[in-house]
């Protein structure tokens, strides 16, 4: 058994997880290279193959698989610097992308501009044809005029080409038809093809997920190229994958062609390692899992031991309607920026002062509060001995920031200014989970959180008693914990045909067509992973679901249809039917059981299993921990009183079983874990700390 | 009230709003009816116990401030009736609701026995009984004929549903989805009460009561702080709706906007009277717009509760359009005229705050309702067509009109083309900008659309169609958007373009609807636009070639490249036709802009303006001496006076009543041998011992409407609104000169 690496770019730090595939898990991190993530890539490689005492090429030609979570796709859309891009679509349909079904994101502010348009309309063009709802053709396509649209883009310089065509998931002729054209007339320019990129229903959302893959994939592909070489230069030649924001893992020529499905390939990573390492192996089906960093705070929901996936994004102001792990995002992290406005309410972030100049307090110009400065001046975090003493906090600084931007402008002093940060910033937090739990339908209370990332630990206590949640996990690699879930992945490939019918009217046939045609579909996706040499991959399972609403509805729910591949037969539909009247009722407090059963769009999950590193259990050491004791410090806890002379733990020393109480503080080397009163840590056998709130 | 801190007070705000939100999202799991669940017709939101607006979720504006008149009424009409466990229902707009569809459900909150808070959920119901399905009757000439008109009444009394009420409006309705509706509204109610009993058990009633005041004055404080910075003074605005479907025409809504200090007076006197039609605004629905419109032009930032209400006072005069005497007819009136009287606040702030001010306005009327029997299911159908509406954006101070304004203001979506195309018996051909539509200005409106749909079965069509002839308004100098257009069977012999209702209209199998939608209002001058950004629309296709000259002064030049494809010039022999349309020019274009053609085009454009009068930028104030001076000038310039007045020596007088600062104004004038040889103007007591032999008396106002042409002299004594002081037979004899230089005057740009 070879190697295997997981590596995650994050905004501020690389992280790299790699096993030798027996022996237990290592971690490194390097800075992100942000204009060319490849570069602080090769580095970590370089650094374990340091650790491992060989020569990159040594640990490359020995390493079997590569796993990357990469913020290429997402930083696209955020940045707006992907290719230049046009679109081919059907004779009146031209601005549908502008139009939005008229939504706007806020209606009270008329001075919002538009999106930055990702394909200007002079390189929308459209074509005379048209299919039917019955997927008939009714007009064909004007090849002439498909010729003339061709050249057009390309002496215009566009890059990237989306077609999308107006029922053109149901018959796909006439968009194949375009891209064989394309491909003769403009070989260079890269062709996203609505049918496959989303082969469903609704015009304005497949134009708009065909264009923010055609935006975002020429230079996600261009990047994974040069990493693949980069990494063959050193000897490498097993599989390279990227994490994709469903959740699974495909390989990365596929992954460059489809960027829209990889725009979470970050933070997926962390949710995966919830579900895998938490979920399944602690027995904990089901989870809040929030990963707090520098800039942003990811909450996301598992629940009956599944992440939750939506198809409802807005990215960057661009619909994307392929599924993706349900991540919400609020702008708090440490280096989120407190302010007063001109009504003098205090208000933390989304502006975040990030890695540089970063908050006041790490020295490096930074001017403005955040929240890492009031965690200093309320003692959560040791100035002396942040980030395992890697890093020197200046006080000073923090307490001035504080003093001029909170404290004054309020009348407070400046400890109720730093407090007063803290309590907003956890009550944005708790909002923002009541978002992905109670907005959804579920109560926090029946949930276990995990926090991650080098800021969750040190806040979760305080969302969980807000919300009234009994339990904290926090994972022994919490600030590699993105890159350590992609280790656990499987391959998931998520595909979809729209099927219009009713449970009183529907053809098994035409629907075990569809299903064949995904299956089929899946297989081409695999050429690569079906000649791997690595025998990490296990037998594909293939999962059937089926949208479906009550007559007038128009938001779908969807519910299984049959897991084990194949045909379906009337007994799949009808199980799937109940099952609908029963999600409905949990759902939305009601059913109609008496009533017909509106079918929307047929799904197909491929999940083909990898394996997994070993997973290392723990003896018990007892409950003591008192030789992890360090000392003491006064922390500020509200309901307390206010500073207490509290015990610091050194995480490191800490071993399995010790048992902490709060208020005391553990020092992990990159992670601060605060246990706030009446609270109480252990850790357990699998390295996780486990707070229980009383 | 004790001091309470501010962290705690955000910490309480966001929580509830927070629960509002909670609310919206229960409303649209479990809605049946796709306006709630598709297009978000609805709206949640948290009031006090004493009924003051305290949260609002992110939904539909227009609901703002028509909900507090249902809390109100609820407070008034049960008094200490109101239990744990009462849901009050409330529809009627002369009870406490703004027009019959929209039902608003509300649930007191009590703690340690007083009420605390009222979380209220208001929803556009598919149906409400009355003449016609789905609630809009343009042939409604009273309320009744609407629908079932509910004043605050109980569903659920102490916890306990009230079954003979309930099936009483059970079978009122037709829609079957009603009680799931109404079971999803009383969910979102539902949830809120468990979370605010959460909230008020952790921190405790006398501390949320002080929240809630820290949380409206501070709103209030942002809001009075931004009113103290636009400049004091009387602003007066205008805005016209075509028609209400039952002949009266050109209805008229006046505002006059007084900012004084840090607050604000709106007054609608002088606004049309009530009609007979289904467009009068009940005054809740008239408080929404007038809020809706505010708030769009205050920081966004600024929390929408309470606050915003103290510091403007509003005067609706009873009777008019604006507050309508029961049993006028209401339910057209959350589009129009209530965008009418927020564009009429609009215009008036114009004046005031011209980087700020906005209309929130569409001109829709009333969307295009097919039915029929549905041959994919052989089910009768009623097909709200959701999907036809987009335009009407109009450009903003530095921001270009973008996107399209869908029903109402963007909280709701349209459906998409496919997915009805699925369901009902039509085909969407295509749903596109069209060029130069969007009102030229230094910030362009946006574009408007042109929609085209094929029927594909035999089915009748209503429609009430405005915005023939007010299009979207231009700001400050800006062009307006084009105007609506509606046709139906299109292309046949039977082809009728709707101006104001179509009823019952039949469509047979391949009969074509195509409707043109408006675009928005420019901002500031167009022939101040950056060419450059000219020469982008131009290569967009927003704006033609043709479009940039004729209306920016912009001339963009185009060099055909050199191309040497032998194939596309075989094209080019074959199908001249298909590929000059949508999107497929026909030779490929590098195009410029001519910066000094463009310049001179522009100069030029500017000096015509002046003389025909149609230059704001340059217009002098009305009664100014430049304005007097002027008036002299073109009389004496005019040879058409100087044959009609044939050697007239005259003295007149105007008396100007009611000026913006409330004083009477005169304006003398003396002609000698046909020329207009002195000219004064001052308060009356300066009139000193000059005699006139003519006195016209009028307002301000109609002098203005006279000078700009938006009434005749005529007209103007018709309706009583100019009075005489002397020999009206004698001078009748230079009525032609007298008129003729009234028309001069009109060239004269003048700012009022």
């Amino acid at each position: 058994m070879g190697y295997k690496i997981g590596i995650d770019v994050g905004g501020t730090f690389t992280d790299l997880v790699y096993t030798d595939g027996a022996d237990s898990i290592g971690v490194v991190k390097t800075p992100t290279t942000p204009e060319n993530q490849a570069i602080g890539v090769i580095a970590g490689i370089g650094k374990i193959a340091a650790r491992e005492g060989m020569t990159a090429r040594e640990l490359l030609i020995k390493t079997d698989l590569i796993i990357h979570g990469t913020t290429v796709a997402t930083n696209t859309m955020l940045e707006f610097n992907g290719a230049k891009t046009g679109l081919i679509t059907t004779k009146g349909f031209r601005d549908d992308i502008e139009i939005r079904r008229g939504y706007k994101e806020n209606i009270f502010n008329p001075r919002l501009p538009g999106p930055v348009p990702i394909a200007r309309r002079r390189h929308r063009l459209t074509v005379n044809e048209r299919i039917d709802r019955e997927g008939k053709v009714l007009v064909p396509l004007d090849e002439a005029e498909a010729v003339q649209a061709a050249r057009k883009l390309k002496e215009a310089g566009v890059e990237s080409i989306g077609v999308c065509l107006f029922f053109g998931f149901l018959n796909s002729a006439h968009e194949k038809k375009m891209a064989e054209i394309i491909r003769r007339e403009y070989p260079e320019a890269h062709v996203s093809l609505s049918h496959e990129v989303l082969p469903q229903i609704r015009e304005f959302e497949r134009v708009s997920t065909t264009l923010v893959n055609a935006y975002t994939s020429p230079k996600l592909k261009r990047y994974l190229e040069s990493l693949e070489r980069e990494l063959k230069g050193f000897g490498f030649e097993r599989e390279f994958f990227v994490m994709l924001s469903n959740g699974g893992i495909m390989n990365a020529a596929y992954a460059g062609d489809f960027s829209v499905y990889s725009l979470f390939s970050g933070p997926a990573g962390g949710v995966v390692a919830c579900s895998q390492l938490i979920g399944d192996l602690c027995n904990e089906p089901n989870l809040i899992t929030v990963d707090m960093g520098g800039t942003s705070y990811d909450i996301s929901l598992i629940r009956n031991g599944k992440p939750t996936v939506t198809t409802n994004y807005w990215v960057s102001r661009y619909r994307v309607a392929a599924p993706m792990l349900d991540i919400h995002t609020i702008g708090a992290g440490g280096g989120s920026i407190a302010w007063v406005d001109a009504g003098g309410a205090l208000h933390v972030g989304p502006q975040s002062a990030g890695a540089v100049p970063g908050p006041a307090c790490y020295g490096k110009g930074g001017r403005e509060p955040t929240v890492t400065d009031a965690n200093v001046l309320l003692g959560f975090l040791d100035p002396d001995n942040f980030l395992g003493g890697e890093m020197k906090l200046d006080r000073n600084a923090a307490e001035n920031a504080i003093n001029e931007k909170v404290a004054r402008p309020l009348g407070l002093d400046l400890v109720q200014a730093a407090s007063g940060v803290f309590r907003i910033v956890n009550n944005s937090m708790a909002n923002g989970i009541r978002v992905v739990s109670v907005q959804r339908g579920y109560d926090p209370r029946d949930f276990v959180l995990v926090a991650f990332g080098g800021n969750g630990a040190l806040h979760a206590g305080m969302q969980a008693r807000e919300l009234g949640i009994r339990k904290v996990i926090v994972p022994g690699i919490a600030t590699a914990f993105s890159a350590r879930g992609l280790l656990s992945s499987n391959i998931v490939i998520d595909k979809m045909r729209t099927y219009i019918g009713r449970s009183s009217d529907y053809s098994l046939d035409k629907m075990n067509f569809l299903l064949s045609e995904m299956r089929k579909e899946i297989e081409n996706n695999l050429p690569a992973a079906r000649r791997t040499r690595s025998g990490f991959m296990g037998k594909a399972l293939n999962n059937y679901f089926v949208d479906m609403h009550y007559k007038g509805e128009t938001h779908e729910i969807t519910v299984p249809l049959k897991s084990s591949g194949g045909d379906v037969a009337a007994e799949d539909i009808a199980r799937a039917v109940q099952a609908f009247h029963s999600a409905h009722e949990s759902l939305h407090t009601f059913s109609n059981p008496d009533e017909p059963v509106y079918f929307m769009n047929l799904r197909l999950e491929a999940i083909i299993q990898t394996s997994k590193p070993p997973v290392q259990k723990l003896e018990s050491s007892g409950g003591d921990a008192s030789a992890a004791l360090r000392g003491e410090r006064s922390v500020y806890f509200e309901d307390a009183g206010g500073f207490v002379k509290t015990p610091i733990y050194d995480g490191a020393s800490i071993r399995c079983g010790n048992v902490v109480r709060g208020p005391c503080v553990i020092e992990e080397p990159a992670t601060t874990i605060v246990v706030y009163p009446s609270q109480i840590a252990h850790l357990t056998e699998f390295d996780n700390y486990e707070i229980t709130i009383r | 009230m004790k001091e309470i801190d501010p962290i705690t007070a955000e910490v309480v705000r966001c929580g509830l709003v927070t629960i509002a939100n909670e609310m919206g999202d229960t409303m649209i799991r479990t809605a049946t009816t796709p306006t709630f669940s598709e297009s978000h017709d609805f709206s949640t939101a948290i009031f006090d116990g004493t009924g003051r607006i305290i949260a609002l979720a992110d939904a539909l504006p227009i609901h703002m401030g028509a909900s507090k008149f249902s809390v109100t009424a609820a407070l008034k009409d049960f008094g200490d009736d109101l239990h744990t466990g009462d849901l009050i229902v409330v529809n009627d707009p002369y009870h406490g609701g703004s027009h019959l569809p929209d039902w608003t459900m509300m649930t007191p909150i009590f703690f340690n026995g007083r009420i605390i808070f009222f979380p209220v959920t208001r929803a556009h119901q598919g149906d409400t009984g009355g003449a016609v399905p789905g609630g809009y009757n343009p042939e409604a000439t009273d309320i009744w004929q609407e629908g079932l008109r509910l004043p605050p009444i109980k569903i659920y009394d102490r916890g306990k549903p009230r079954n003979d009420i309930i099936n009483m409006l059970k079978i009122n309705n037709r829609e079957p989805t009603f009680l799931g509706d109404l079971k999803a509204m009383m969910g979102s109610v539902r949830v809120a009460e468990r979370r605010l009993l959460e909230m008020l058990k952790k921190y405790g009633a006398q501390t949320v009561l002080d929240c809630l005041d820290y949380i409206t004055q501070y709103t209030e404080r942002r809001f009075r702080a931004e009113i103290s910075q636009w400049p004091d003074g009387v602003y007066r605005g205008e805005a016209y709706l075509e028609h209400d479907c039952q002949g009266v025409r050109d209805i008229t809504i006046r505002a006059t906007v007084t900012v004084s200090g840090d607050s604000l007076k709106i007054d609608f006197t002088g606004s049309d009277p009530q009609t007979p039609g289904f467009i009068n605004s009940s005054v809740p629905n008239s408080y929404s717009y007038i809020f809706l419109t505010l708030s769009s032009m205050i920081d966004d930032s600024i929390p929408r509760n309470e606050g915003l209400l103290n510091p403007v006072e509003i005067i609706l005069p009873e009777g008019t359009v604006v507050n309508p005497r029961p049993p006028a007819p209401c339910t057209a009136c959350t589009l129009h005229a209530g965008g009418e009287i927020g564009e009429a606040v609009a215009f008036a702030l114009e004046k005031a705050i011209p980087k700020k001010a906005f209309v929130q306005n569409i001109k829709l009327g009333m969307p295009l309702v097919t039915y029929g029997t549905n041959p994919y299911t052989g089910e009768f159908y009623v097909d709200q067509n959701v999907t036809m509406a987009a335009g009407w954006c109009n450009a903003a101070h530095e921001t270009d009109g973008w996107g399209a304004m869908a029903p109402f203001f963007g909280a709701m979506t349209m459906a998409t083309g496919e997915l009805h195309d699925m369901y009902f018996p039509v085909q969407t051909l295509g749903r596109e900008y069209i060029t130069d539509s969007g009102g030229p200005g230094k910030w362009r409106g946006g574009c408007g659309a042109s929609l085209r749909l094929r029927a594909l079965s035999p089915m009748f069509l209503h429609t009430y169609v405005i915005g023939t002839k007010y299009p979207m308004r231009g700001f400050n100098g800006g062009t307006d958007g084009s105007l609506n257009k509606f046709v139906i069977r299109e292309g046949t012999s039977a082809e009728t373009r709707v101006t104001a209702t179509a009823f019952n209209e039949p469509l047979s199998s391949g009969h074509l609807v195509h409707a043109e939608l408006g675009g928005g209002g420019g901002w500031g001058d167009p022939l101040e636009r950056d060419p450059a950004a000219v020469l982008e629309d131009v290569l967009d296709e927003y704006v033609s070639i043709e479009g940039a000259r004729k209306r920016y002064g912009v001339m963009i030049v185009q060099r055909h490249s050199e191309f040497t494809g032998s194939v596309l010039d075989k094209l080019r022999e074959e199908s001249p036709d298909t590929m000059e349309s949508h999107g497929v020019a026909t030779t490929p274009k590098e195009m410029k802009v001519d910066e000094a053609a463009t310049q001179t085009l522009r100069e030029a454009m500017k000096k015509e303006r002046v003389t025909t009068g149609r230059d704001t930028s340059r217009a002098v104030k009305y009664l100014s001496s430049e304005w007097q001076n002027l008036c002299q000038e073109v009389v004496n310039a005019d040879a058409e006076f100087a044959r009609m007045a044939s050697e007239l020596s005259i003295e007149l007088n105007n008396v100007i009543e009611n000026c913006p600062d409330g004083k009477t104004r005169f304006l003398y004038w003396r002609f000698e041998k046909s020329k207009l040889v002195e000219t004064v103007s001052g308060l009356t007591e300066e009139l000193g011992d000059r005699k006139p032999f003519f006195t016209t008396i009028a307002t301000y106002e109609t002098f203005m409407r006279i000078n700009t042409a938006k009434t005749s002299v005529e007209s103007a004594i018709m309706e009583g609104l100019l009075r005489f002081e002397g020999d009206l037979v004698q001078m009748m004899k230079y009525a032609d000169a007298l008129n003729r230089f009234t028309e001069v005057r009109r060239a004269i740009p003048t700012k009022y």
